[in-house]
């Protein structure tokens, strides 16, 4: 790679999230369904989506929502506790995440890894990362967000039209 | 809304396990990864409770010798598994869409499909499953989203 910016075609930004992780053991079953049963229920919008399983078979699922009221944390809390074979719920306000598209990623690798580097060097670390041939999409610390976002400004440019998105759009 | 189900060509995927604090390791496989011209098809990394990142990257079959050798030489202490044979299967449109999100888990449970790794982007939720339960993830999916031509 060059010091010449990468094109990328939009970026998504949400500042404001609740981030939902909950965890479960190895061999036990994850019980996925139920758990987007209650988002469904509550018409959140999943923001941030992934899920990993560990070596040892652990299964680790982080959820991004809207930020979430105390009121609707507790009544969600209350809803997730019910969820059986679960180790681990924590809701965690307030993360950010940073979703960029360029379809033409998958005919550029090494993109993920240098992201990776430049947040690392500015001493960012994303709480999770997911990433497709076309999007990479980043969780971070609320304060991280804004230095983050100018690391990505730094690395991509962005057609004008596009560069600067509403959360709530709905084209895409 | 018109749904689709695609399934990726047959992948390898790669699994590990470091300290959460510690991107070293995980930027220099990438930075590899990139010279060499690896392309990542699905990616995620998550850090768990205890500060663990655990991570899945999935790649051509082709570049498995590789980068299973680059680990060995480079990283001999370093945690992983090489998973043979696995498929990105995606629905689109997902849009943040926690009934598009229901539905896809709960077809895949309800099939028994193993999902390995779980992700979205922009327009897309997808999972990694094994390749001997594509057909099946496929199939019941198109079941459920009502999808009468197989385009995957």
């Amino acid at each position: 790679m060059n010091n010449e910016k990468i094109r990328a075609y939009r970026i998504i930004n949400h500042q404001f999230l609740t981030l939902v992780r909950i965890e479960f053991p190895g061999g036990a079953d994850s019980q996925f369904g139920e758990i987007f049963e209650i988002f469904k229920q509550r018409n959140f919008s999943l923001r941030f989506l992934a899920s990993e399983m560990s070596l040892k078979g652990e299964k680790t699922l982080y959820l991004g929502v809207d930020l979430l009221s105390e009121e609707t944390m507790g009544e969600l809390i209350d809803a997730l506790r019910g969820i059986e074979n679960r180790r681990e719920l924590a809701l965690i306000s307030q993360v950010s995440m940073a979703m960029l598209y360029g379809p033409h990623f998958g005919e550029m690798p090494g993109i993920f890894g240098l992201t990776l580097s430049a947040f690392a060097g500015s001493g960012i670390i994303p709480l999770a990362i997911s990433a497709s041939s076309s999007s990479l999409s980043w969780l971070f610390p609320s304060g991280q967000f804004k230095k983050a976002l100018e690391i990505l400004h730094n690395i991509f440019e962005f057609p004008k039209a596009f560069s600067s998105w509403d959360e709530n759009s709905d084209d895409l | 809304m018109i749904v689709r189900v695609k399934a990726s060509p047959v992948l390898d995927a790669i699994k590990m396990s470091m300290s959460g604090n510690d991107h070293f390791a995980l930027q220099n496989l990438l930075g590899v990864f990139g010279e060499r011209g690896i392309n990542i098809c699905l990616g995620v990394e998550i850090k768990n409770k205890e500060d663990v990142m655990n991570i899945t990257l999935c790649f051509n079959p082709k570049e498995t010798d590789y980068v299973t050798t680059f680990i060995r030489e480079h990283y001999p202490t370093l945690s992983f598994s090489m998973i043979k044979s696995v498929r990105i299967i995606s629905v689109f449109p997902f849009r943040d869409n926690a009934e598009v999100a229901f539905q896809f888990i709960k077809t895949l449970e309800d099939n028994a499909v193993p999902v390995l790794a779980l992700s979205t982007s922009l327009s897309s939720i997808s999972c990694l499953v094994p390749q001997v339960y594509c057909s099946i993830a496929v199939e019941s999916l198109e079941t459920t989203f009502n999808i009468s031509n197989k385009n995957s």
